[in-house]
């Protein structure tokens, strides 16, 4: 062997070991991570609308997509979408905290809505969603029934609590993190007053603390964001994990300086 | 030989070619310039040159750890944590601040909690040079301010009149109930050498000076190396090396972990060329790489509130090209050209009962590439003066190859996108008389930076025993400088030598971790969080003076101080400094047998850290007793060894000992070696 040929050798060696790893950015496709949940027809209007989400219903706030589409899956024509979630139980029926949100996929007649389900189906009651479909250019309305079965979480992503002030009936929701994970995490909650059993506001006007700590190691984790009202009772904030499982995040939440609760916490494990 | 050609020689700190004086088979017929090959089991020590029988010396025993003989070289000590994988220190400088190189071929450690220093991997019997370099001195194997231990591997042996050789040995030690086997056989033919390596160590808990038996001590662990030499011509060869070494149910007493098992893999593959003329005296160009698999746990300790596992990866792989130059008689050069690139990651996952298990990454996937070149001039610039100039650069390139481990960083503030880089420029300079005389002096001025290690600046919660702190890196942390002196006194008669060595650091910049506040630690009971961080300024002092002696025939004295001060910009003491230190051994020779006593003993630390777990030390002494017997037939003999140490049961530890474990008491011990 010359030394010439070793030479070459090395510098291939070199060669291979500055190479980078590249990422590669998947095409966007307006159903991309959704599944559907529920689908029904409005047979006047002679449209399919059915019921989307990243996951199955469950207890706590999440955003669901109501697509509007004639019998070929196409968004044939320009509607509105209005909804009512509603929750039938032996004595009475409820709704729950609700809201219309701009549409942040790239599709037309894709609606979307955040939803704040507070209890499971199962023996205590049912859970449907009237859909009132708008046909803009006809005017012609109709309204069809979802049913949806929710399913209560692993760990709960939805806590109620009368105000210590008040005593008002509060719902405080977990948004975001969806999935934690070792790192900074985006932190949101909504928050709702029950008003009626019809009409649950949100909640603009609370000041929220979070602690996180894991509760098995005692430790708690810096640099953490208190969540601020940012609108419709969404509060926004960073929460930081710095390794995997059982995080407990603690609340303290107060209006105007004084304590509404002070011992409401979320656990998360991942 | 000539005491100037000899001056030089040991100056580059390499037998090169000609020195027919460490051919290992005279009068046979291979070119000398070939071979740079030791005898089979001669172990050379060149930390200090000018006292070469240091060596034969300190070669204690042959079944004895390569830690013995580190603990054994001037301006060396080991921080200990269990009975094996002791972590040298150099003048006060240890981990990052120093590089251990394996024939030249960087590799590091896979262990968070220092557990497994690369030197654990190259056996003594697989020894051939253990070679220490103080401060910027030892930069021909890295950006350094610390210096340097080169391990060489024994190389197989070419051409000698049998084809097989070998070795064969076992030995017993009382205090560990410990065993130790061992064999090597180097095969030869013209062109062809093969060598092959072996260790078996099997050792349980020992028993310390009190009584008391070290729980957790234990250490089983296998070391197998081969290696072959191929003459292509007569004037280039190539090498080609395999080193495996396998530990399992290691203790570390002074730790909250054991090793499950540890594993490490070293590859090489070497061309060597010795033009027959021209100014290119010799060549060496090597690919390498290395890899370490790591299994810290605590399944075996009993009152773990919850248990963990902390596995660990090491990958290196590199390249050099080294090349040396005889510019004119008396002026020679040495060039070298280095890149390496190291890859770890070690996790920590926790098991609470009946919950989701807790996982980290305690050192986030990072990567190190170094790109660098060495330069090094030796050569009379004056008819009286030997000036010995050498410089290197270093470029190091750090980053976190995955989003979990920049995640976890990103929790403290810390965006860690993309290369981090360091520039590490060294220099030193050394002056001394180009004559050899009965008095003779030595004045060395060094310059060095190093870049900081994975853990200084990625480490993720990485719990200290001795303090009990949790450790965090920081990502933004600079390059450690070092100004240094050293100046020396070398006085040389007929029956002996004596050398006295004075040096000084001033250490801008220096990386100690210190206490945060705001953070709150993750391992359940410690006592907090601390973040490595630049204080303005260290400074260490200190001194080393050896000296060996014969009277009459048959006696020889040998004997080392060593001694180092290091305190902050604030004064106070440096943490992990070890006391006033001597070994004194006297030996009565005679042609079969041999008997000596040794002397260890260390002044008590009384400047100590309490705020990095520190405590005063108590001085200690003890004695150690050795004999030897060798019987040859022709080309076989055999040979029984054995002693005792600490012959008077001291309890005793050394400041550097982590959290005051008593070392072993008395012990006896036995080796009986059959060579062919
Ligand atoms: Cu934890
Ligand atoms: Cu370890």
């Amino acid at each position: 062997m010359k030394p010439s040929f070793l030479f070459f050798f090395i510098m291939l060696l070199m060669g291979l070991w500055a190479c980078q790893n590249q990422e590669e950015t998947p095409a966007p496709n307006p159903l991309e991570g959704l599944t559907k949940i529920v689908s029904a027809e409005a047979t006047t209007l002679g449209l399919q609308v059915a019921l989307w989400g990243e996951a199955s219903p469950s207890v706590g706030y999440q955003e669901l997509y109501f697509s509007v589409t004639d019998d070929e899956g196409k968004a044939a024509r320009e509607v509105r979408v209005s909804i009512t979630p509603m929750m039938q139980m032996m004595a009475h029926a409820h709704s729950c905290p609700y809201e219309a949100l701009a549409s942040d996929r790239p599709a037309i007649n894709l609606f979307r809505f955040g939803m704040a389900f507070m209890m499971p189906s199962g023996d205590m009651g049912s859970w449907y969603i009237d859909v009132e479909v708008k046909d803009l250019a006809t005017q012609a309305s109709e309204t069809v029934r979802l049913p949806l079965e929710v399913t209560a979480p692993a760990e709960a992503r939805l806590k109620s609590f009368e105000s210590a002030i008040d005593a008002s009936k509060i719902f405080v929701s977990i948004a975001a993190p969806k999935r934690p994970s070792v790192g900074i995490n985006d932190f949101e909650i909504v928050i709702h007053r029950r008003n009626t059993m019809m009409d649950f506001p949100a909640v603009e006007d609370f000041t929220v603390e979070i602690t996180p700590e894991m509760p098995t190691m005692g430790h708690g984790s810096p640099n953490n964001v208190n969540p601020v009202h940012q609108q419709n009772g969404h509060y926004r904030g960073k929460v930081n994990f710095t390794m995997t499982g059982l995080w407990r995040l603690h609340l303290v939440i107060k209006k105007g300086g004084v304590v509404v609760k002070d011992d409401l916490f979320f656990d998360m494990t991942f | 030989m000539k005491t100037s050609a000899l001056l030089l020689l040991l100056v580059w700190g390499l037998i090169p070619k000609g020195m027919a004086q460490s051919d290992p088979c005279p009068g046979c017929p291979c070119p000398s310039d070939s071979l740079r090959t030791l005898h089979l089991d001669e172990i050379v020590v060149q930390s200090r040159p000018e006292l070469p029988s240091l060596s034969r010396f300190y070669q204690t025993s042959q079944l004895a750890q390569t830690e013995d003989l580190l603990a054994r070289m001037p301006a060396c000590h080991l921080i200990r944590r269990g009975s094996f994988g002791m972590e040298p220190l150099i003048r006060g400088l240890s981990a990052g601040q120093i590089n251990v190189r394996i024939d030249g071929m960087a590799i590091f450690s896979a262990c968070t909690d220092k557990m497994d220093p690369v030197t654990v991997y190259v056996e003594p019997n697989n020894l051939k040079n253990l070679e220490i370099k103080t401060g910027t001195r030892g930069s021909e194997w890295g950006a350094t301010i610390g210096g340097s231990v080169h391990l060489q591997t024994q190389d197989p042996v070419l051409n000698a009149d049998r084809p097989w050789m070998g070795k064969i040995g076992t030995g017993f030690q009382s205090a560990a109930q410990s065993w130790q086997h061992q064999l090597n056989f180097n095969y030869t033919q013209r062109r062809l050498g093969l060598r092959l390596n072996g260790v078996y160590r099997q050792s349980q808990p020992y028993r310390a000076g009190n009584g008391q038996t070290i729980a957790f001590s234990q250490f089983n662990k296998a070391n197998l190396g081969a290696s072959l030499k191929y003459r292509l011509n007569e004037q280039s060869l190539l090498k080609a090396s395999v080193l495996l070494d396998e530990a399992w149910d290691m203790g570390y007493p002074a730790l909250p972990m054991d090793v499950a098992f540890a594993r490490a893999r070293i590859y090489g593959l070497a061309y060597e060329l010795y033009p027959a003329k021209g100014k290119l005296e010799f060549l060496e160009t090597k690919v390498y790489f290395n890899q370490i698999h790591h299994l810290m746990d605590d399944t075996q300790r009993p009152e773990v509130q919850i248990h963990m596992d902390m596995p660990g990866w090491s990958k290196t792989g590199g390249a050099y090209l080294h090349t040396e130059w005889a510019l004119a008689p008396q002026h020679q050069l040495k060039a070298r050209l280095d890149f390496y690139q190291n890859v770890v990651r070690a996790e920590m996952t926790m098991y609470p009962e009946g919950e989701a298990p807790m996982f980290m990454l305690t050192w986030p996937d990072a990567r190190r590439s170094v790109g660098a070149v060495f330069l090094a001039y030796q050569g009379k610039i004056s008819s009286r003066l030997l000036l010995e100039a050498q410089t290197r650069l270093d470029y190091a390139l750090s980053r976190l190859t995955s989003a979990f481990g920049r995640n976890q960083l990103a929790v403290f503030g810390y965006a860690v996108e993309g290369n981090i880089a360091h520039v590490l420029p060294t220099v030193h300079l050394g002056l001394r008389p180009a004559s050899e005389k009965k008095w003779q002096w030595r004045a060395n001025l060094g310059y060095g930076q190093r870049a900081p290690t994975v853990s200084e600046m990625f480490g993720f919660y990485l719990y200290n025993r001795l303090d009990g702190f949790d450790y965090l890196g920081l990502p933004t942390l600079k390059t450690e400088a070092s100004w240094q002196m050293e100046a020396s006194l070398h006085h040389r008669t007929k029956k002996g030598a004596t050398e006295l060595s004075l040096f000084y650091h001033y250490l801008p910049a220096y990386i100690l971790a210190d206490v945060d506040p705001n953070l709150s630690a993750m391992t359940p009971g410690a006592r907090g969080v601390k973040v490595y961080q630049h204080i303005p300024f260290a400074q260490l002092l200190g001194a080393e003076l050896q000296t060996s002696q014969t009277f009459g025939t048959h006696w020889q004295w040998v004997g080392q101080w060593k001694f180092t001060l290091g305190q902050d910009h604030r004064a106070q003491a440096l943490p992990l400094i070890p006391p006033l230190k001597s070994i004194q051994t006297l030996r009565y020779q005679r042609p079969r047998w041999s008997l000596q006593i040794e002397q260890e003993a260390a002044l008590s630390q009384t400047r100590f850290r309490e705020d990095f777990g520190e405590n005063q030390t108590p001085a200690f002494m003890i004695f150690h007793l050795r004999g030897s017997y060798h019987w040859q037939f022709r080309t076989q003999s055999i040979e029984l060894s054995g002693g005792i140490e600490n012959l008077t049961d001291q309890p005793y530890w050394e400041h550097l000992d982590w959290i005051d474990i008593p070392r072993p008491g008395l012990n006896l011990y036995l080796n009986l070696f059959y060579r062919f």
